[in-house]
């Protein structure tokens, strides 16, 4: 684990923790577990996953086994700082029964799993290696540690499991924990990591088995949005409203969007945005009277193939789409690359695809950051993503995005979610065209339904509790600070995770949710 | 309706107009609507943090042709501003910026600022850029944006002027005042620090070029990027270190010599631009040979950096 924090305020963190945790769990008096993993060298992440863990623990008593260790490619991309040791001293803390190193094992296993993991590895492959597009043949290391993760928890799957806690759902180490628990039909709590406490739930009874586990939660996701989220919305007005302002200026900022002076938006009209449009459209060479499509490359080896896209990888989609614009310059087109591209590609493939376009004057490259917030959304007509979080984040503010792939809130009708490449190029083509024609290509509700989006991202499904300091609380001496005072002086009953927990626990709903939506 | 329609929130603030004569120094005024790639300061304007930036004001009765002027500053904060997002080499010697400014959707003209180096006589260096907008370029209840920008540097001034000439720089002030009578665009009249020059559109094209000599820039200021360097003891040796380089090049001696050919480009597309040299005595003169309508860039043929250039009009022989 990672974790620049004094000795003393360690010690006194897991002893308050281990004091605490003794008294709030009642004793297991079966053989029923639940199983965490702490793959994660970020302290934060872990104890997202131990709160919920014993969250349920409370409800449910079980002991808890936490599954640990780091593998070498892993530390080497990743995870410089990993420190098994640490993780044992934290678990315990939070009452594990067993702290297992996972990787201690797969390194010497070459058991064979019941199933074919190749997906997994080859995904994994191309994330540890920064590729662009999967690997014909995987390393047979990886392959082989596929294999042993696989079966490894096959084996730990077949005790008396209540429940998987998991901060991530793909690649191998936590990715085969979940296709082997959903294949046991066991429920996976898949926590976040941003804000207080978010988590999704997914549970065997409302697991179809047809998808993903981003797909099934994408579609649970966008149920319960219709069902409980958007009937609520008059009332939930005002304060969505508020949520959109903050959003705008970059207050409530979710972990991984973009941060510093350059992200807060100051446009309020059309009027505005034409004036700055003429000068931001100068910088690049484009013409301002002319539609401009803006396209939002991902980071282009993160979790491949874990929920539905029209081609077959990020890079495929994006070079396609470049490919595909370099003939239609009846628009002018700005592909901006994501700002933490360098931990996801070590191959150049961003600048690769510019250079095949160099000396097409209607397409420009540019890292996403060499815009301000206020030149992008003067600029951008209609967005084109796969996942990516501008597809909520525009819709917002009534700029039209066209996603050629799903995401947790693409079935909440913030966006245009087509579903094949052919309807792809053709929407692309149409909407390029009404754009030219003056059409307005978004409504008005699906801009009421991006805001009630960014009220349930940060509000409705955002648990706060003492027991999870915010996101931002650090670095690491704070944050074990903060905690301390929650364990030793703060009294439990009715605290919001034991509560929020039991209700999405009991109920088998899809998320955490602040309070009682139903 | 189109895209900006639902930018609003219930919870945004309107913008409240300045009114005229408008003397904006502090970025905190309720005046300053957008910004874009700029942070705003407490006693100037704003500071660029990109490779271009704008600021937008909300200006009321400015439908009339008026006079704005604009002054842009360059410090101390502003070289390690730049050395911070461009990591230059450890070597890399200060150079002057070249920036043009645009408002309105319009290049009105540029500056080019080089600090002043010494031992004692350092100092910031700043250029006013004054222009006229005609009737109707700002609406009655509108914005005015105002944006320093980056320009396309010819190749003859390669490694000698600042690449990404923007970042850090400073909007110190902005003056907007009603015009009675059309003027030309005027920019600094002194000594520029450096070996070149911009002469604005609209302005005379004969000039005699009065030189002096400079101390000559020394490497950036740069601040701790690796582990060894950020460490408190380490940093003092390193310290010594680039104290040492900064001394070794200001006892540089600077003989600089005198201009010998004076080339010519556009300001904005690095185009040449004709120009004559001719040598006087000891005076060098130049003449463009055709009409200045867009901004343009004056140097010497030779890298010349220790050199100062202040250009005075002559009447045209």
């Amino acid at each position: 684990m990672w974790l620049k924090a004094d000795k003393q305020e360690w010690k006194q963190f897991r002893t308050a923790a281990e004091v605490f945790w003794q008294k709030n769990l009642p004793p297991a008096d079966d053989d029923a577990v639940i199983l965490v993993e702490a793959f994660h060298q970020d302290v934060r992440v872990t104890l997202r996953n131990l709160a919920v863990a014993n969250a349920i623990r409370r409800i449910r008593p079980a002991r808890l086994v936490v599954f640990t260790g780091v593998e070498e490619a892993w530390r080497r991309t990743l995870w410089k700082g990993f420190d098994v040791s640490l993780v044992r001293e934290l678990a315990t803390a939070y009452g594990a029964a067993e702290t297992i190193d996972v990787w201690d094992i797969v390194r010497k296993s070459d058991r064979k799993p019941s199933f074919d993991v190749s997906a997994y590895v080859a995904a994994t492959d191309a994330r540890l290696a920064k590729l662009p597009a999967l690997p014909e043949r995987p390393a047979a290391e990886r392959q082989r540690y596929g294999d042993g993760l696989a079966a490894f928890y096959e084996d730990q799957f077949r005790r008396n499991v209540v429940a998987l806690v998991t901060s991530h759902v793909d690649y191998d180490q936590w990715g085969l924990a979940v296709e082997v628990a959903r294949r046991r039909s066991v429920p996976v709590i898949h926590t976040q990591q941003t804000g207080c406490l978010k988590a999704y739930a997914l549970f065997p009874e409302h697991d179809t088995g047809a998808g993903t586990f981003r797909e099934e939660l994408t579609r649970q996701i966008g149920d319960m949005f219709e069902s409980r989220v958007w009937p609520r919305r008059d009332k939930l007005r005002p304060v969505t409203e508020l949520i959109a302002w903050r959003a705008k200026v970059n207050l409530g900022r979710p972990s991984w969007w973009r941060g510093g002076t350059t992200a807060s938006v100051d446009l309020n009209n059309p009027a505005e945005r034409a004036v700055l449009r003429t000068h931001a459209a100068a910088r690049f060479g484009l013409d301002p009277e002319r539609p401009i499509v803006a396209v939002f490359n991902h980071a282009v080896s993160d979790a491949l193939g874990t929920n539905r896209e029209l081609f077959p990888t990020l890079a495929d989609w994006f070079a396609g789409t470049a490919a595909w614009a370099a003939e239609h310059d009846s628009a002018q087109w700005l592909f901006l690359d994501h700002p933490s591209q360098a931990l996801y590609d070590s191959t150049g493939f961003f600048g690769s695809v510019a250079k095949r376009h160099h000396g097409a004057r209607h397409l420009i490259f540019q890292p996403s950051t060499a815009l301000s917030k206020n030149a992008l959304w003067s600029l951008t007509d209609l967005g084109v993503t796969v996942r990516g979080s501008v597809s909520n984040e525009l819709p917002a503010y009534g700029i039209p995005v066209i996603q050629a792939g799903w995401s947790e809130w693409s079935s909440c009708g913030l966006s245009t979610v087509v579903d094949s490449t052919e309807g792809y190029f053709k929407t692309l083509d149409e909407s390029i065209k009404a754009i030219q024609d003056g059409v307005t290509l978004i409504t008005e509700e699906q801009v009421q339904r991006a805001r009630l989006w960014l009220w349930l991202y940060r509000s409705g499904s955002d648990v706060v509790t003492p027991q999870v300091p915010q996101w931002e609380v650090w670095p690491a001496n704070t944050l074990l600070k903060t905690m301390r005072a929650t364990f030793r002086h703060i009294e439990s009953d009715a605290d919001p995770l034991f509560e929020t927990v039991e209700r999405m626990w009991t109920r088998r709903e899809p998320m955490l949710t602040r309070t009682d939506l139903s | 309706m189109s895209v900006g329609t639902w930018f609003r929130t219930d919870y945004d603030e309107p913008a409240l107009p300045a009114g005229l004569p408008l003397t904006l120094s502090s970025g905190m005024n309720p005046a300053v609507t957008i910004l874009d790639q700029m942070v705003r300061g407490n006693g100037i304007v704003g500071r660029v943090v990109g490779d271009f930036g704008a600021i937008a004001l909300k200006i009321h009765g400015g439908g009339g042709p008026v006079r704005v002027a604009v002054s842009i500053g360059l410090d101390d904060v502003a070289t390690r501003w730049w050395a911070d997002r461009v990591r230059p080499s450890r070597l890399a010697a200060e150079l002057p910026r070249l920036v043009a400014v645009r408002a309105q959707g319009r290049i009105h003209g540029g500056a080019v600022l080089a600090r002043r180096q010494g031992w004692r006589g350092a100092a910031s260096a700043e250029a006013t850029l004054s222009f006229d907008l005609t009737a109707g370029e700002m609406r009655d209840d509108g914005l005015l944006l105002v944006e320093i920008a980056e320009t396309a540097h010819p190749s003859w001034a390669a490694g000698r002027l600042c690449a990404r000439s923007a970042i850090g720089l400073r909007i110190n002030r902005i003056e907007v005042r009603e015009q009675t009578a059309p003027t030309r665009t005027t920019g600094p009249s002194g000594a520029t620090g450096c070996d070149f020059t911009v002469i604005q559109p609209g302005a005379p094209t004969a000039y005699r070029i009065v030189t002096a000599a400079v101390p000559s820039a020394p490497p950036l200021p740069l601040s701790p990027r690796n582990r060894v360097t950020r460490q408190k003891p380490a940093r003092a040796v390193f310290k010594v270190a680039r104290a040492a380089r900064r001394a070794a090049v200001r006892a540089l001696p600077s003989h600089p010599g005198a201009v010998e050919e004076v080339v010519a480009a556009d300001l904005i597309t690095g185009e040449p631009v004709p120009v004559e040299t001719t040598r006087h005595d000891d005076e060098t003169r130049v003449r463009l040979t055709g009409p200045v309508t867009r901004p343009v860039l004056l140097g010497s043929a030779k890298p010349q950096p220790t050199l100062s250039w202040r250009l005075t009009p002559v009447e045209p022989a």
